[in-house]
């Protein structure tokens, strides 16, 4: 069966690069090349387009994070998000309904008060909204249980499958080829350089690789001897059936570590952070799981009470040390190039994107993108970032 | 004669006979469009019978989601439609500005136009009212319970209480929940069968097994329990072992216009005249694949005693279209137009493998 956007026929024997994985991140990145000029690019993905964390996640968009590094990197992106769907010719559902995180203790107020100021200072958009102003912005929300937020207005959400096939097709008719079903097995090295991939289709030569593999990648870098210091976490998320608008922007409720936003189409998509239930590379979901989700949602916003949950699923991401992903070359082996180590994928790629193929093409590495590079742990420099949605299981699985 | 109740049905008073199914005794007052398809608005009716589909989705004293062919009437309930926005917009006939999926190419390349487009297809796209969380439907928390038990069955029928019987016989705790008001499956559409459905389940209660009708198992989960939905409580149970027994539901067949409502499966029409006491309709084809001739056949026999007239036998190949909007009307079959108000498609039976799916733990075993 053939699919838009999916390559026909057989690998060729050599490629100018390859990028190991279609999610969001590779596919991004291809297209961003081919753009730029690059022929002869290849993506090779081990399943289909999206089977990992870029259709598995809370599709939400915001760049409101509180440290230089995050909200540089990811306010590119989501300038790009709200022109994408124009510059690829292909709809992402990409909604600018905004992004409103809730306190509901002081702490957590406080928390969004030193986000907000932070944002003055980086130059981004945001609004430090009091309890009033969270109810009006969030009706269904259960009475008295804000005390306050902080709020982008230029965020918002895309739909995940949407996006990734928008790229596949916008890649595909820039020349680029997404082999579906195609796993790397060995990662072929001379002289230190990348001489070529072997795959379950047969071996192809490139002098440039891109792990891109998301929660494979700590796997797939160590095929080129590259130890990437991550550790894999899954994240659950469910899905109601379709009512009525209710729910405008995508909200963050730190006092139930949960996000969650309302499609177009009218259903209730969220995730809790809760850990430690099956092993964390397990794509199955829980129905403690599911249960947390539900007890929780239902809490906040009491009409989801009488809505059933029709899907539910369980993904998984690539944690660095810092929760901050792992961007550039990969230290000690020549054209291989790293886009991991994701927490934000979703909502980062189209910025990542933009600031890899820069590099990959000017061999210049750009200011926004450099703080990323996996030295940053043998230096000892961690990107400090304060206004991630994770529990505390998650920062401790990623540094243990 | 059985002693009758009532209900309302959009604001109107429907009669039913004790131990109907809403959908039944609204097929018997004669309506037929149940629900509308979420993007296009078309009319959908009641279809497979089975739970299986969205057909006959319903609203019942404020409660969403329920399936009008699985819920008895009880007396007195408040019954509503899912009205959509706009409920006379032709949606499907305005494709140029709708297309599949909202994809919305023709929107996108204006980021302000897709901005209010996108609240636009918002509003036609969901459909159903936000349910009133204090709705009698509602009445008492949501609750969780917890049980153990050696074997579960899920699925109530032959197979299924069988199975119960010999595990309780070698002295195991038993416990079976079944989605139908009353354990049986297949049973159920069969004349006669209620009596030896309800034979089947005395015996299985006294061998020590335990039915929970209404019942739905949700699925089996690597903490090693089991979900179980009844009404508004969820179980969850930890069995040492699961027995899936979900029997077979009614396979697809695709026709142009075939979701129109009076298009049935064939389970739904047996189920309408044994269950319901139900005439389907007054002129019936049946369209069938070579896998569904045996359930036709059946059928074709149950249509006769029922009343209904039978105007021609197809495949699916034959059918070139299928006439009026919120009901069927006729068929135009090998380029001849006939007159009728029930199409039957018997595409024979498939196993409901749902669970199997979502479960793959290896000591649980399945039976048909």
């Amino acid at each position: 069966m053939s699919v838009p956007g999916i390559a026909r026929g057989p690998l060729r024997a050599a490629y100018d690069v390859v990028i190991i994985g279609a999610g969001i991140q590779g596919l991004a990145l291809a297209w961003e090349l081919a753009r730029r000029g690059m022929r002869d690019i290849c993506v090779l993905e081990a399943s289909y387009p999206g089977a990992g964390a870029s259709g598995r996640n809370g599709e939400l968009i915001r760049s409101a994070f509180a440290s230089r590094e995050w909200a540089t990197l990811f306010d590119l992106s989501l300038r790009k998000w709200h022109g994408l769907a124009a510059e690829l010719d292909e709809s992402t559902l990409f909604t600018p309904a905004g992004y409103l995180v809730i306190a509901s203790t002081e702490a957590q107020l406080d928390l969004c008060r030193r986000s907000a100021d932070r944002h003055r200072e980086l130059g981004i958009k945001t609004a430090l909204v009091d309890e009033t102003a969270v109810h009006r912005l969030v009706p269904a929300l259960a009475a008295r249980f804000a005390v306050g937020g902080v709020y982008q207005p230029d965020g918002g959400f895309a739909h995940h499958d949407a996006t990734v096939w928008a790229y596949v097709r916008a890649a595909a008719r820039l020349g680029v080829e997404v082999h579906a079903g195609t796993t790397v097995t060995g990662i072929r090295l001379e002289g230190g350089r990348i001489a070529g991939v072997e795959t379950t289709q047969g071996p192809v030569s490139t002098r440039m690789v891109v792990d891109a593999a998301g929660g494979r990648a700590r796997e797939v870098a160590a095929l080129a001897g590259v130890v990437v210091p991550t550790t894999t976490q899954r994240l659950e998320a469910l899905v109601t059936e379709s009512v009525r608008p209710f729910l405008r922007p995508g909200v963050a409720l730190l006092d139930l570590l949960g996000y969650c936003h309302q499609t177009t189409r009218g259903e209730f998509v969220g995730g809790t952070e809760r850990h430690g239930i099956v092993p964390p590379d397990s794509m199955r979901t829980t129905l403690a799981g599911l249960r947390d989700a539900a007890a929780k949602f239902t809490r906040a916003f009491p009409l989801l009470r009488g809505i059933r949950v029709i899907r539910q699923w369980a993904g998984i991401v690539d944690v660095s040390p810092d929760l901050a992903p792992i961007l550039g070359p990969a230290p000690g082996v020549g054209g291989l190039w790293l886009d991991c180590g994701w927490v934000y994928g979703f909502m980062g790629a189209p910025g990542a994107a933009v600031l890899l193929a820069e590099a990959m093409t000017t061999d210049r590495v750009p200011e926004a993108l450099a703080p990323f590079a996996m030295a940053r742990f043998g230096l000892g420099r961690p990107i400090v970032e304060e206004s991630l949605v994770v529990d505390s299981a998650m920062a401790a699985g990623a540094s243990a | 004669m059985s002693p009758r109740v009532t209900f309302t049905f959009d604001g109107r008073e429907i009669e039913a006979r004790d131990g109907q199914t809403i959908a039944g005794a609204l097929h018997a007052a004669g309506v037929r469009t149940l629900s509308w398809s979420s993007k296009y608005r078309r009319p959908r009716g009641l279809r497979c019978g089975t739970g299986a589909c969205a057909g006959c989705t319903l609203v019942v004293d404020g409660v969403g989601g329920v399936a009008a062919c699985l819920t008895p009437v009880r007396g007195g309930e408040r019954v509503e439609r899912i009205r959509p926005w706009l409920p006379w917009l032709p949606a499907d006939r305005l494709g140029f500005l709708v297309p599949a999926g909202f994809q919305g190419a023709r929107w996108l390349r204006s980021a302000r136009v897709w901005r209010r487009a996108e609240r636009l297809l918002a509003r036609l796209a969901g459909q159903a009212p936000v349910p009133d969380a204090d709705a009698p439907g509602f009445a008492g928390p949501a609750v969780v319970g917890e049980r153990a038990v050696d074997v579960l069955v899920i699925g109530g029928g032959v197979t299924g209480l069988r199975a119960a019987v010999a595990e309780a016989r070698r002295g195991r705790s038993v416990l079976v929940v079944d989605r139908g008001p009353e354990p049986g499956g297949r049973l159920l559409d069969q004349p006669g069968g209620l009596g030896r459905a309800r034979a089947l389940a005395d015996r299985a209660t006294a061998a020590g097994v335990e039915i929970l009708p209404a019942a739905t198992g949700l699925g089996t989960f690597d903490e090693g329990v089991a979900a179980v939905v009844q009404g508004r409580q969820l179980l969850e149970v930890r069995a040492g072992r699961v027995i899936r027994a979900t029997g077979t539901l009614d396979r697809e067949v695709s026709l142009p216009d075939g979701d129109r409502p009076g298009v049935l499966l064939a389970t739904a029409v047996a189920r309408l005249i044994v269950r319901d006491g139900v005439r389907p309709g007054a002129r019936a084809i049946i369209v069938e694949t070579p896998e569904g001739v045996a359930d036709a056949t059946a059928v074709a026999l149950l249509l006769e005693g029922a009343g209904t007239r039978l105007v021609g036998r197809y495949v699916p190949a034959d059918v070139q279209a299928i006439h009026g909007r919120s009901a069927v009307r006729a068929v135009t079959v090998a380029g001849r137009r006939i007159r009728c108000d029930l199409v039957l498609v018997a595409g024979g039976p498939r196993d409901a493998d749902e669970l199997d799916r979502q479960a793959v733990v290896p000591q649980e075993t399945h039976v048909s």
